[in-house]
């Protein structure tokens, strides 16, 4: 049972963040399309396809952050403070987004403000992608705190992860707006999709490329047979992912189809990054085991989350259900 | 170095936390106010007062939106910045936080989509439930984030062991003793911030003479339930005193600049302005209260209050910066109560209907002023509370020094001077745009909502 309980919170904790990287990762990915739109009007519809759900969907970084902090403290400790700078460009990031939508509708220029947001969206899936990066380069740790430089998270393998991963963001938002909205800009839609996806799969194959030829403090980890193996399954999975992407956005008929393959490249991917460094937390040293809180803790925290978690997720499902209209133009009440 | 990179981690700590704080402070007291104005729309359907919800809501959703853009980083901060104390403590603390996200923010989060977007999309009933469960979420939010402070001044319930902090009681952590008045405090300070900062803006309406009868009626709501607040306040912080004195005695000595201990049998003077000397141990000059220390924080006259030369002078707070924070808070507080009680006077008195209520050129003024008073009281009253714990993170239990991440002073410097920049270009545009809202005024002519009209159709 005490074995047990770090693994359960593992799952949730992936879970959580799973969630921020689906929800609010195809309102980050739409802001990364906002940034060259055909005309302002496409912009405000774009913001009308993410309008009401933005903010629920950031509460899930919130909650993954918490449980990280809560059931991990010393990886939270430990990665955050290894990954400051992309961390704040993170943070950055969101407050851009959230403040630019906020002030967009009372603004004179709203072109600005549109501006603003996209830059915003970009910013925090830059910085995400470095996390990302710098964490599959491993994080350089002594006496179990941090123990590299500023710069640490600025490298070759990070930046081509960065890009990829902005990309791949690109690819679920152009998927979410073909699936969520119904109107003049559906052929645009479908071209920007085709141009993410092609794209991504292009830095994907690179990155796959790459992989062979880097020695990282991680790359040992998924070098190990089985975790190759399982790594193997879910990158081809990706790929299939990417392929059906293609398809469906190909034909108009079919183009609402490409988002949950989206999805499933996502979840693949993530799959593949947890499956190669399992059972670490912050590779290549600190394991789940090792970062975990007391099993006390867990075990309280455990029965607050089996009462809360499913509250949520009824109340979240509700509240999908109100909007599952879809969108046609701004809502007369967004205009605030 | 070392010394360098943690008062740079406090600063950036001090003006993410100073800034954050505006924003809560008026969406929890605005998420009240809309409830209240809600259920009269629902229960009078007088429309006048669904004008009032959506004109309310406009700066709610303003402050909302930068409320959350700016709580972000304080979360994240305890990684970035406070590693070492997020290692030794976030098994509960981190564990506070996660219910705060998960129990209220989210919460909050999901049914603000339904009580903005989704006035055509539910029912009557839905719809107040959203806005109930926006306002519970974040009144919710406010007690599991002042658990978690709470806890770092009066840490009950744990013992440190190896440097980590284990969990004994959880409960006796969560109610640790600072928690009642502690929370009490800062929901009623949310609450009397929005309500003289909403009469605030309805005056500078009336006294423009425009939409009169509009203003006057959130004036009017407004000040009924300030007439209950202010004075509540003022009894509550009274109350935290006395818990500070008790768990905190360090804390309380630098708030009061009280250096000396009473001899016994004599009382503890109160200062009222001081120069207090840290390198002197004394304060070079002070106007004093004779006995009023000891009435306030014993109950008694020659109660012994402990002076901070009783304590090491490492272990001691400043003394400056708490002192005079403290006294701007408590004066603004009785300076609110007095403003409601003249309002009081002037109603009773026949002074605010509607064909009078302009001429009272100077008594709107004054409400105008007092916009930001609330706000600058719970400031000073949390850079009290923050300053009179140090040195400690933990109070008793860990030094503030100890609980800073291995990160340059360089990459702190270089968020933190973001940070500022930042945040002051964000409170410029809050301003500017809520002033715009303002010029704009209640839109008085928009359709009233079509509850549930949209919910099986397509499009808006």
């Amino acid at each position: 049972m005490v074995e047990a309980l770090p693994l359960v919170w593992f799952l949730i904790l992936d879970l959580s963040l799973l969630a921020f990287l689906l929800l609010d990762g195809a309102d980050l990915g739409i802001g990364i399309l906002a940034f060259r739109p055909a005309s302002e009007e496409q912009r405000s519809a774009m913001l009308a396809a993410i309008g009401p759900l933005w903010y629920a969907n950031e509460t899930w970084l919130v909650i993954a952050g918490a449980i990280l902090f809560g059931a991990f403290p010393r990886a939270y400790g430990l990665a955050l403070s290894a990954l400051y700078v992309p961390t704040m460009m993170l943070i950055f990031g969101l407050i851009f987004r959230a403040v630019s939508i906020e002030f967009r509708p009372h603004a004179k220029s709203r072109r600005f403000w549109g501006a603003v947001f996209a830059a915003g969206s970009l910013l925090a899936v830059v910085g995400q992608g470095f996390m990302l990066g710098s964490v599959l380069n491993g994080v350089r740790v002594e006496d179990e705190l941090f123990a590299g430089g500023p710069w640490d998270w600025l490298s070759p393998l990070s930046a081509v992860v960065a890009v990829g991963t902005v990309l791949g963001h690109a690819m679920l938002g152009g998927a979410y707006l073909l699936r969520r909205y119904a109107g003049p800009f559906l052929a645009d839609y479908r071209r920007r999709l085709r141009v993410a996806a092609v794209a991504t799969l292009t830095v994907f194959v690179l990155f796959l490329a790459l992989l062979p030829l880097l020695r990282t403090p991680v790359s040992g980890l998924w070098l190990r047979p089985f975790h190759l193996g399982a790594v193997a399954v879910l990158l081809v999975g990706a790929l299939l992912g990417f392929v059906m992407v293609l398809r469906c956005a190909a034909r108009p008929a079919k183009c609402r189809h490409a988002y949950p393959w989206a999805v499933f490249v996502f979840v693949c991917v993530a799959a593949a990054v947890l499956a190669g460094v399992f059972p670490y937390i912050v590779p290549p040293s600190l394991s789940i085991a090792a970062a975990a809180a007391s099993a006390n803790t867990l075990r309280f925290m455990l029965v607050g989350v089996a009462i809360v978690l499913p509250i949520i997720v009824v109340y979240s499902l509700y509240v999908r259900r109100v909007f599952r209209a879809r969108a046609t133009g701004p809502n007369r009440n967004g205009k605030y | 170095m070392d010394r360098v990179a943690v008062d740079l981690s406090r600063a950036q700590f001090a003006v993410t936390t100073v800034f954050h704080m505006l924003w809560p402070l008026l969406s929890i007291g605005l998420s009240l106010l809309l409830v209240v104005m809600e259920i009269l729309w629902l229960h009078t359907r007088e429309e006048l007062y669904y004008r009032q919800v959506r004109f309310w809501s406009r700066i709610f959703l303003l402050s909302f939106g930068i409320g959350v853009a700016s709580g972000v980083p304080l979360e994240f901060q305890f990684g970035t910045n406070w590693s070492r104390f997020a290692g030794a403590a976030g098994g509960l603390f981190g564990n506070m936080l996660a219910f705060e996200a998960t129990m209220s923010f989210a919460l909050e989060a999901a049914f603000l989509a339904v009580f903005v977007f989704g006035w055509d999309r539910v029912s009557r009933g839905m719809h107040l439930f959203s806005a109930v469960m926006v306002a519970f979420g974040a009144s919710l939010s406010a007690f599991w984030i002042m658990a978690a402070n709470s806890w770092m001044q009066t840490p009950a319930g744990v013992h440190l062991e190896g440097g980590v902090i284990t969990v004994t009681r959880y409960f006796r952590a969560l109610f640790n003793p600072d928690l009642p008045t502690a929370f009490a405090h800062i929901w009623v300070a949310s609450v009397e911030t929005t309500l003289f900062f909403v009469g605030g803006i309805s005056a500078w309406y009336i006294l423009r003479r425009r939409n009169v009868e509009f203003f006057l009626k959130s004036f009017k709501i407004v000040l009924i339930v300030a007439l209950a607040a202010a004075p509540l306040q003022i009894f509550l912080g009274d109350a935290s005193g006395l818990t500070v004195g008790k768990h905190q005695p360090a804390k309380l000595a630098a708030m009061e600049a009280h250096w000396n201990t009473n001899p016994p049998g004599t009382g503890a003077s109160w200062n009222l302005v001081a120069a207090p000397a840290k390198a002197a141990q004394d304060n070079r000059w002070a106007v004093r209260i004779p006995y009023l220390l000891s009435i306030l924080s014993t109950r008694s006259l020659t109660g012994r209050v402990t002076g901070l030369k009783d304590f090491p002078v490492a272990e001691q707070p400043p003394v400056v910066a708490p002192f005079y924070a403290f006294r701007v808070m408590f004066l603004l507080g009785f300076a609110m109560f007095f403003l409601a009680l003249w309002a009081l006077w002037k109603w009773v008195r026949g002074r605010l209907k509607p064909e009078r209520a302009a001429e009272q050129c100077r008594f709107w003024r004054l409400w105008v002023l007092a916009i930001p008073s609330g706000f600058i009281a719970t400031e000073a009253g949390w850079i009290a509370r923050e300053m009179g714990r140090q040195p400690w993170i933990i109070y008793g239990l860990m030094r503030t020094s100890d609980g800073v991440s291995p990160v340059g002073a360089g990459a702190t410097a270089g968020s933190l001077a973001a940070f500022v920049v930042l945040y002051f270009a964000l409170f410029a545009l809050f301003v500017f745009f809520t002033r715009r809202i303002l010029k704009a005024g209640p839109d008085l002519d928009s359709p009233l909502p079509r509850y549930g009209a949209l919910a099986p159709r397509q499009g808006g």
